[in-house]
């Protein structure tokens, strides 16, 4: 399976109708394209700039799946208009998207309803020697051990393929409401282990300051598609 | 309550011109994103000559809130990056200790 998390930035006087919209155009593509299994979009709810105002979620069965969305009649014509800021019908002013297979996944909780699907892409700095690294994957894949209120999650190295990529990793969770956001981040494994990478003033850092994060409302489970 | 301690090693003989930029350039910044001096000592207690010294550190926040909030301030202020670039070369070493209070801890 092959997943893509995008980020758009609306086009100035874009309204939530119009992107509501976009999103039920998505939601349709996997009706008209073989191999896409999931899309669907929402909302960041917590974005702190224009480029994460909005997300949108895809699955492909695979590579070749993806080959085949690109060219299909119904993203050529009903997508791809969209989102393609060239384009007079666009209602997007540009967008950043990241491809991934998960290194590891669990979803102890398929059935969850009316949750959160939150994603967080970042970049290790380059030059960040391989074995502080692996701690950092190790001390990520442990939260959801520590922290309960992380239900549904999944780790992933970015993949260079189908386009390359300035970010190294997403990590992704679901999460019943802003409530358990909260307890995420009030762990103690969260802001005295983890942190710890990212935080400026720590001399280990190695993510990089800038980074795409948001959370949409589902009323379902997005990282459970199968 | 939060606490976490910085321990910063410095070299040889630098210890009060360090001591005095860190409460000249860092000091006044860190409690403007939010954050409290709970005390800073240097270990050990009198400089050895031609041996390092440890500057400690402990600092509170007082909420989870209160840290996310300085931590993204941070973040996002070129002369948090600034000051520390500038202090690796009075340091050998660094190190941010984040701390839980343990059940019996008079400080919590």
């Amino acid at each position: 399976m092959l997943r893509r998390v995008m980020f758009l930035k609306p086009r100035d006087g874009v309204t939530e109708q119009q992107m509501d919209g976009l999103f039920r155009a998505c939601q349709e593509a996997p009706r008209h394209i073989p191999g896409v299994v999931g899309m669907q979009g929402g909302k960041n709810l917590i974005a702190r700039v224009p480029e994460d105002a909005y997300m949108v979620d895809t699955l492909y069965r695979d590579l070749a799946a993806y080959e085949t969305y690109r060219h299909h009649p119904y993203h050529e014509e009903a997508l791809k208009p969209l989102f393609n800021r060239a384009d007079p019908r666009s209602l997007v002013e540009s967008y950043d998207a990241v491809f991934y297979e998960p290194l590891r996944e669990e979803f102890p909780q398929p059935d969850m309803k009316n949750l959160l699907r939150r994603s967080l892409i970042v970049r290790i700095e380059p030059g960040t020697p391989p074995e502080q690294t692996l701690q950092w994957e190790k001390h990520i894949m442990e939260m959801p051990r520590h922290i309960p209120a992380i239900r549904n999650w999944a780790f992933a190295r970015v993949m260079q393929t189908p386009r390359p990529s300035v970010w190294t990793h997403a990590w992704e969770m679901e999460i019943q409401d802003a409530d358990a956001f909260r307890q995420y981040l009030d762990s103690p494994f969260h802001w005295g282990v983890v942190d710890r990478w990212f935080d400026p003033e720590w001399p280990m850092r190695i993510v990089a300051p800038r980074f795409l994060h948001g959370y949409y409302k589902t009323p379902a489970t997005v990282l459970g598609w199968r | 309550m939060f606490y976490f301690l910085d321990e910063l090693t410095v070299h040889p003989g630098k210890v009060q011109g360090f001591l005095a930029r860190y409460k000249e350039r860092y000091i006044p910044g860190a409690q403007a994103r939010g954050l409290t001096l709970v005390g800073t000592w240097v270990t050990p207690p009198v400089e050895v000559d031609g041996e390092p010294c440890t500057v400690v550190a402990m600092w509170s926040i007082p909420s989870e809130q209160a840290f996310w909030t300085q931590k993204h301030t941070a973040r996002n202020d070129p002369a948090v990056a600034a000051w520390w670039k500038e202090a690796r070369a009075s340091l050998s070493r660094r190190e941010r200790r984040y701390l839980n209070a343990a059940s019996f801890s008079p400080l919590r």
